[in-house]
């Protein structure tokens, strides 16, 4: 009996010695997901061709791509982010707008974003011909917003 | 890395106690008649101020003491405060605040005569008042196209609370008349939290560390004085 409980008692000192590592695996703050329609046929998705993507003043994120959807980070710092969307060198100008609202995800992953209140202003229409915000809330990576083209 | 290699140097000690408990018991050949000790045991807990030489993050004292109330059962209580300052990937945190922890001891190891030593299992209940304060955190943000800000709120959560049940194992050793070294484990599990909004608790006063299944762990290692009330023969 004795024996036992001293091998018990060490066993689990050697287990409480090396405590494991969290790693991140839950989701974290979810990018807005851009689908684009057919302006003639609005339920059909129509790929965009030859598209570049980029937030003002950085990098673009989609280099000459041919896609119906399109994933984009929000500007976690402002209320705003401004995207440009190039389909054949031709390019409009959006702005994003939404509310930001923090939450505690977990010990490794910390707290993320979810955005609220989603809604679109000072569009450009050079190829974009129309925009619909199906999903104000972005807390997961589904449709957000709509582009017909 | 600091507290990992402590961790393992105590748990060699106690290795080394456990050991030289054996061995004590090998060499007593005594059979002389000998008397029970009973009475008040007061002590407190010599990890948290090594702890806290290692890591000044971290401060905790805890006192605790036991009476005897049977040959092999004993009464026990932990009394104990706790501030620490946890730095986290992306958050870093404070926790501060107080326990108690009651229960009692069941001692599982005969002695020969003339001694006094305990191989115990035991139960705890225990109950701890705290805040938390959020200092500081960087909103996770998938990938690295925009810049993270952190975020200072210094935002604190007062009066929480928790409960959880404790399973004791541990053991004591006379080393000098009436002063005994003990070294103990306990393996928790919450019961009832009070959690801060938008937030958890990831410590808690007296529960250490709690795991995402709500259970925790946790050493101790004691010095204590037993007060001899009376004796009783074995």
């Amino acid at each position: 009996m004795k024996k036992h409980i001293l091998s018990l008692i060490v066993f689990l000192i050697l287990i409480a010695s090396c405590q494991k590592d969290d790693f991140c695996i839950d989701e974290t703050t979810p990018q807005l997901i851009i689908r684009f329609y057919d302006n003639d046929e609005p339920t059909e998705y129509k790929s965009a061709t030859g598209l570049y993507v980029w937030a003002n003043e950085l990098d673009t994120i989609y280099n000459n791509v041919s896609t119906d959807s399109i994933a984009i980070p929000l500007n976690p710092s402002l209320d705003l982010t401004v995207y440009h969307l190039s389909s054949k060198t031709i390019e409009d100008e959006l702005t994003i707008n939404y509310s930001r609202k923090e939450v505690y995800v977990s010990r490794s992953c910390g707290f993320k974003y979810n955005f609220e209140n989603i809604n679109l202003s000072g569009i450009t229409n050079n190829w974009i011909l129309n925009t619909e915000v199906t999903n104000q809330t972005v807390e997961n990576e589904t449709e957000h917003v709509k582009v017909f083209h | 890395m600091k507290q990992s290699m402590l961790k393992y140097f105590i748990s060699i000690l106690v290795l080394l106690v456990t050991i030289s408990v054996t061995a004590q018991k090998e060499t007593a050949t005594d059979t002389l008649k000998s008397k029970d000790k009973y009475g008040l045991r007061i002590g407190i807990d010599i990890s948290k101020p090594i702890i806290s030489i290692f890591n000044d993050k971290i401060k905790g004292f805890e006192i605790l003491g036991d009476f005897r109330i049977k040959k092999n059962v004993y009464a026990a209580i932990e009394l104990g405060t706790y501030d620490r300052d946890t730095q986290e990937y992306f958050f870093s945190f404070n926790t501060k605040g107080s326990y108690i922890k009651i229960g009692g001891n069941y001692n599982l190891y005969e002695n020969w005569p003339n001694m006094n030593n305990e191989i115990f299992v035991g139960l705890r209940y225990g109950l701890s008042n705290f805040s938390q304060t959020l200092k500081s955190y960087t909103p996770n943000i998938d990938g690295t196209y925009f810049e993270e800000n952190t975020i200072t709120p210094n935002q604190k959560f007062d009066n929480l609370s928790a409960q959880w049940a404790e399973i004791v194992i541990g053991l004591k050793v006379e080393t000098l008349d009436n002063v005994y070294l003990g070294a103990s484990i306990g393996l928790k599990k919450l019961v009832d939290e009070k959690e801060p909004t938008d937030f958890k608790n990831l410590y808690i006063p007296g529960f250490e560390r709690v795991f995402s299944n709500d259970t925790g762990f946790s050493f101790n290692y004691s010095i204590s004085y037993l007060i001899p009330i009376y004796k009783k023969n074995k």
